[in-house]
């Protein structure tokens, strides 16, 4: 036993990482990380290795070549078994990983290929080269640190606002707006439901990533759903119109629009009650033509 | 010739420390990272002078390791250690570029299949963008594995797997190389040489099927050249190592396991057809494994892949045709495509100046291969496949054959790489001054610098802003928020069209079907100004019920189309979204130019 001493490290060693994945629960991810590593990407390969070549035919990198390799191989085949014969999931993997590391080392171990453990020979680096690798784990983990923070957007950086509308229910609706700007706005948004303005809202001010919504009530009416529509007016200076949606299909607008009746100054010299009109002759008869294209004899 | 242990030095070039010099050019790994971290901070503050940060931290990490891999001095574990680690370091440069999320094309794609067998525990599940990729689940499985076990996002898990996997590529190369020249530093400085081949910092980097695949080919190189040197005893073992190494590449990436069966035939021909060699000791039985893996595999579970890659062979072949006989015009080289930005002239020479070097240090090696190791089946194939990369050069000047001609190289350039290492080591034997050392290592660090400068368009060497901080808050772009909302909103799982970028953000933070290009035509749909009636038709035989538009030009470009604009986007006519705008369609969310609407009722 104590000739393949690293095959049982290993068998154990996947075991235990397998144990850890499958027992620790969510929030422990880097209790979890080095275990799941070395049970996908490590172990199995070890094994692996061990059971098809004997312990004297490859050198160190090659080993350390081999086993990250043959790691990968042997997950993949792993994952097309339990895909095949069970399921894919953490109980599955932690078992599937664990056991397909065991058969390896256990091929290798009756293949005589086991090594007994040994202590690695620790180099001995001088101060210098300590200082100088500590610098670069330094740098690597400041690199990095970097990386890993998000900063100020570019000066010129485009942001926006979003204006968005969902069915909630069959009586209302829910309307988001949500800025995504890179810096304050305020906002005033204008509903209409069948057609008619119901409510404005605001004016509110968002910050960059805050989002304000609005349940707005959309009541059945006989004849159907009602049409909400909402306009959001960006508030700088002046008011503009920035943001327009709606829910329309399938739905009814109650208000018929008025049809906008032209205008006609208070001098125009042919001007009735209905407007301005203009006399016209046709077939011996006169006959008042308005602007909106109504026509009345005169009498 | 077998030899991989360190060459005599004298014990004034011995560094004291047992390391050697691993700890100093580690240092300047670390500063090079540092130096690209500081440059992806600039770009993503707007602020200039990250391309200069960003090449001299490519500088630290590739010249120090070659300066020292030049010299005659080093023992094999300090050359590898050297190796793995500006390996490591290159790619821990693609990391440091997007260090938030994903944001390469492939890698979204790939993200959604993680998904999928996260959330059914299964393989295979439809992908709507690559629908090929599923058929290939060996790495979103082991990423899947990870994330399972660990707890980890996928998106860690990914970068966690290339990591692992990377670090093969320079190791197994160098182990190759030194077996096949003899030489431990022709097998190093031609192992760091493979960091020249254009995909190798970026797009090989990303997280894609191939990114798995190629570093287990580079693995099967080394067995293959394990099985050469073997007793004819120990052959079987080494022949049935490569082969499992290979059962494990066929469900990773299609094409990686094509090009390892025509390595294979290509050795074993090479066996059967020089003088002085036994055609039975060539790697036929390994060679007829691996095509009976890879077709099996293929006409069983994957048959999708003749669609997918018979048009970009038809493309590639009738573009260059069309390109020769001008009746189209060629690609810009520089560029991305149309309107993108061109490189800039120092970097152009840059490239063109390795171009010329890697041209002298093939031919160079091929005289030395013919002269020296002629009757070497693996130096000969490996030269031969260095020859083809050359050939392939002329078709980068093609608008689809460019893709292809990219792509290959990723297998091409071993041979390449191990013909610079072959050429340079001879110069280096013959003219150990310390001058000329430093002019080998100058070399491998200008054909690095030329790949990188060949492989990426310059504007998208650099991270973009995509988290930022405004008053203490975090704030994603908005294609991001428009597809969170789309997975709030409208459910999981709709078929929603789309351009590229946006599509596949739909893909995986929204976890919707996203339709966008060509099959089926939504792009048209999507960019047209008028509505016809066969693309109301199209929808609805689609099933697509939600439509966004985004008019950004950007969002077509599925590598610059995730991030916040810098300044006015350039954009497609306001007709082509507003003509969604009608009294039978919802328009749902609004947030300027990316609109979604509900075209269910669309007649």
């Amino acid at each position: 036993m104590r000739r393949a001493g690293d095959l049982l490290l290993v068998a154990a060693l996947a075991a235990a990482c397998a144990l850890v994945c499958a027992v620790a629960g969510d929030g422990a991810e880097a209790v979890r990380v080095l275990p799941a590593a070395m049970l996908v990407l490590v172990l199995p390969g070890y094994a692996l290795t061990a059971a098809l070549l004997a312990p004297g035919a490859i050198a160190g990198v090659e080993r350390f070549v081999l086993t990250i390799a043959l790691s990968i191989v042997a997950s993949v085949i792993t994952a097309l078994m339990l895909n095949l014969l069970w399921s894919l999931e953490t109980t599955s993997w932690a078992v599937g990983l664990a056991v397909a590391t065991a058969l390896a080392a256990l091929v290798a171990g009756r293949r005589g290929n086991g090594r007994p453990l040994r202590r690695p020979p620790a180099p001995a680096p001088g101060l210098g080269a300590v200082l100088a690798l500590a610098g670069a784990v330094v740098l690597a983990g400041g690199a990095f640190a970097l990386g890993l923070t998000p900063l100020r957007a570019p000066d010129d950086a485009q942001g926006t606002t979003a204006l968005w509308i969902s069915p909630r229910g069959e009586n209302a609706v829910t309307i988001g707006v949500r800025s995504i700007e890179l810096e304050r706005w305020r906002y005033e948004l204008d509903v209409r439901v069948a057609g008619q303005r119901t409510r404005r809202i605001g004016p509110f001010v968002l910050d960059p990533g805050q989002e304000r919504l609005e349940l707005v009530p959309a009541p059945r009416l006989a004849v159907g759903r009602p049409v909400v529509e909402a306009v959001l007016h960006r508030l700088d200076g002046r008011a503009q119109q920035v943001r327009r949606v709606a829910l329309r299909s399938g739905r009814r607008s109650l208000v018929v629009k008025p049809v906008p009746r032209p205008r006609c100054p208070r001098s125009h010299p042919l001007r009735s009650a209905r407007g301005c009109y203009r006399v016209v002759v046709r077939d011996g008869r006169r006959l008042r033509y308005y602007r909106s294209g109504r026509k009345v004899p005169v009498a | 010739m077998t030899s991989v242990a360190a060459q005599p030095a004298t014990a004034a070039e011995r560094p004291p420390s047992p390391l050697g010099a691993l700890p100093y050019v580690a240092l300047a790994a670390g500063g090079g990272l540092a130096l690209i971290a500081v440059a992806n901070a600039l770009s993503r503050t707007g602020e200039s002078g990250g391309s200069v940060a960003f090449w001299a931290g490519v500088l630290l990490i590739v010249f120090p390791a070659a300066l020292r891999l030049a010299g005659p001095s080093a023992s094999a574990g300090e050359r590898a250690a050297l190796v793995g680690l500006a390996g490591l370091a290159l790619y821990a440069a693609k990391v440091l570029r997007d260090p938030f999320d994903f944001t390469f094309a492939d890698e979204l794609a790939h993200l959604r299949n993680v998904q999928n067998i996260l959330s059914s525990g299964t393989l295979f599940e439809p992908n709507s963008i690559l629908p090929v990729t599923p058929r290939y689940p060996g790495l979103e499985s082991l990423a899947a594995a990870l994330v399972d076990l660990s707890g980890i996002s996928p998106f860690w898990g990914g970068v966690l797997l290339v990591g692992f996997a990377r670090v093969l590529v320079p190791l197994a190369l160098m182990l190759a190389f030194t077996r096949i020249t003899g030489s431990a530093r022709a097998g190093s400085l031609g192992a760091l040489a493979y960091a020249a081949t254009p995909t190798f910092l970026y797009f090989a980097a990303q997280f894609s099927y191939a990114s798995l695949a190629v570093p287990l080919m580079t693995v099967v190189v080394f067995t293959l050249t394990r099985r050469e040197q073997a007793a004819d005893s120990d052959r079987a073992i080494w022949s049935l190592v490569t082969l499992v190494v290979i059962a494990g590449i066929v469900p990773v990436h299609h094409v990686t396991g094509y090009a390892i069966v025509a390595l294979l035939f290509a050795v074993a021909l090479a066996y059967a057809v020089l003088p002085g060699r036994r055609a039975k000791d060539g790697p036929w039985l390994v060679a007829v494994g691996a095509l009976v893996l890879a077709s099996g595999w293929l006409l069983l579970e994957a048959w999708q892949t003749i669609d997918y890659l018979r048009p970009v062979v038809r493309n590639a072949v009738s573009d260059t045709f069309d390109t020769v006989f001008r009746q189209s015009e060629g690609r810009t080289p520089f560029s991305a495509g149309p309107g993108d930005s061109s490189a800039p002239v120092l970097e152009r020479i840059v490239a063109f100046g390795s171009v010329l070097a890697l041209l002298a240090l093939v031919l160079g090696g091929v005289r030395i291969v013919w002269y020296q190791h002629r009757r070497d089946p693996l130096l000969l194939v490996f030269s031969l496949a260095a020859l083809v990369y050359l050939a392939t050069l002329p078709l980068r000047l093609i608008p689809d054959a460019w893709e292809t001609a990219s792509r290959a190289s990723e297998y091409l350039f071993v041979g390449v790489a191990l013909l610079t290492g072959l050429a340079l080591t001879w110069l280096l034997d013959r003219r150990p001054e310390r001058w000329i050392r430093a002019v080998a290592a100058a070399t491998v660090a200008l054909v690095v610098c030329g790949g990188i400068i060949a492989g990426w368009p310059s504007d998208a060497r650099l991270a973009k802003p995509l988290k930022v901080t405004v008053d203490g808050r975090t704030l994603l772009p908005p294609t991001y928020a428009a597809a969170d909302w789309a997975g709030a909103q409208l459910g999981r799982g709709r078929r929603i069209a789309a351009e590229d970028a946006d599509a596949r953000l739909l893909l995986t933070r929204a976890g919707q079907t996203a339709i966008q290009g060509t099959y089926p035509d939504v792009q048209t749909v999507l960019r047209a100004e008028l509505l016809e009636p066969w693309m109301s038709q199209l929808l609805r035989e689609q099933r697509i019920p939600y439509v966004l538009t985004d008019r950004r030009r950007a969002s077509g470009d599925n590598i610059l189309g995730y991030f916040f604009d810098i300044g006015i986007p350039d954009r497609f006519p306001a007709a082509a979204a507003g003509k969604f705008d009608r009294g039978d369609v919802d328009r749902r969310y609004d947030a300027g130019d990316i609109v979604v609407y509900d075209v269910r009722a669309m007649r």
